[in-house]
């Protein structure tokens, strides 16, 4: 995947087509999404938080792509203290990293600070926002008011 | 508990620290990373009740996994349960990783927590590949139109326990089944070898087909060795059709 084609990915129109089946894990508040893009992609959408440590959450996007699910981007909570003064330990947000404009490997090892969110309300909001995703306020109606109402 | 850290930081050349979360939750700092930068979440956790220790993940290294799957197979629910009990863990059943701690097994214990974080997250790897999917589909539904007569079965586990031996399709026949994988990558192709020889040394009788998309994509090392080990190969979708079918409908009959 070529940067130009992440963006494209990044900034195409998409709408909240349904809640997939999501039982993995019991200990973290847990939903899944299905998304339709306007350029004819399907991507997901996942909320996950940890019932003990509110401050530890994701919400991430992938491509639905024809081979696999291409992780796109995570918006992550706190994990805490970590033991590498150069990866961020407070709220942030993964993406790709990017050698000579073609991704470097799946993981989203790049990871920056981001101020924009500090709860997993937020980070969705923000998530929507950037990825220009509609229709989520269907599945949390109190969304605009910070609120997600899980249960 | 701060003997436990002292015990760590000491095992683990002064790289050890740790960060109070929550009153009676410590996390512990240490070198070991997942893919991403992440560090590895591991906590010290005391039992308000009986004032016990125990390490423990909180439920992070499952929440971490289903970034990728929104559900477990049974096979692979079955491997991350493998791997926590191989690890001297237990696994509750909200998905906490943990195990009862004192100085005098915190570093083992912890060793193994991190060993068993690495090994449930290398799950995600396993990743379906939707065109595996549906080359084995393809296959199917070759057995399925031209030889409707014969019985046959997606992802068949021959020995309970062993999940991680599971046959792409299974025909049954009368003196021995068929079983048969479709291989796309070379990986594939000697996972298809492996289990073959391995339900051999367990005594499943049958006899194994192995269809290969592409021979270009095979090894030559993994080729010398797969093709001792499998009864038949078919090479290419084309043969699907032909030599496949016939060797089938030939050693059925027989």
């Amino acid at each position: 995947m070529t940067k130009d084609e992440y963006d494209d990915h990044i900034s195409t129109r998409k709408t909240v087509e349904k809640l997939i089946n999501s039982k993995l894990h019991a200990e973290s508040v847990s939903r899944s999404f299905e998304l339709a893009g306007e350029n004819g992609c399907r991507y997901r959408l996942f909320l996950r938080r940890n019932q003990v440590l509110f401050e530890s959450f994701s919400v991430g996007i992938d491509w639905i792509s024809p081979e696999a699910n291409i992780p796109l981007c995570r918006y992550n909570g706190k994990h805490g203290p970590t033991a590498r003064d150069e990866h961020p330990s407070r709220f942030h947000r993964h993406q790709p990293s990017w050698k000579g404009g073609e991704r470097a490997g799946k993981a989203l090892s790049n990871a920056i600070l981001d101020d924009r969110f500090a709860t997993i309300e937020e980070a969705l909001t923000t998530a929507c926002e950037e990825c220009r995703i509609n229709g989520m306020e269907e599945h949390f109606p109190h969304l605009g008011q910070g609120e997600l109402h899980f249960e | 508990m701060m003997d436990m850290i002292a015990t760590l930081n000491a095992e683990l050349n002064n790289r050890i620290a740790s960060v109070e979360r929550r009153p009676g939750i410590l996390q512990i700092i240490a070198p070991y990373y997942h893919s991403d930068g992440d560090m590895h979440e591991v906590y010290l956790v005391r039992n308000m009740g009986t004032g016990e220790w125990s390490l423990s993940d909180l439920g992070q290294t499952l929440m971490r996994l289903s970034y990728t799957f929104d559900t477990l197979s049974d096979g692979r629910d079955a491997l991350v349960q493998n791997i926590v009990a191989e690890n001297g863990l237990a696994v509750s059943g909200t998905g906490i990783i943990e195990a009862p701690v004192n100085s005098g097994t915190v570093f083992y214990r912890f060793m193994g927590m991190e060993r068993a974080i690495s090994q449930i997250m290398s799950i995600q790897y396993q990743q379906s590949n939707r065109q595996s999917s549906k080359f084995i589909e393809e296959v199917y539904s070759a057995i399925q139109e031209f030889l409707p007569e014969l019985h046959i079965e997606r992802d068949y586990v021959p020995v309970e326990s062993r999940e991680d031996l599971t046959v792409d399709i299974k025909i049954a026949a009368e003196a021995r089944p068929f079983f048969v994988y479709a291989a796309r990558s070379d990986s594939q192709y000697l996972r298809a070898g492996i289990s073959c020889s391995e339900l051999s040394k367990l005594k499943v009788r049958f006899r194994s087909v192995v269809i290969i998309e592409d021979s270009g994509k095979i090894s030559p090392q993994n080729w010398k060795t797969v093709t001792n080990i499998v009864s038949k190969q078919c090479i290419g979708t084309a043969s699907l059709h032909g030599e496949f079918l016939d060797y089938i409908r030939d050693e059925s009959a027989a």
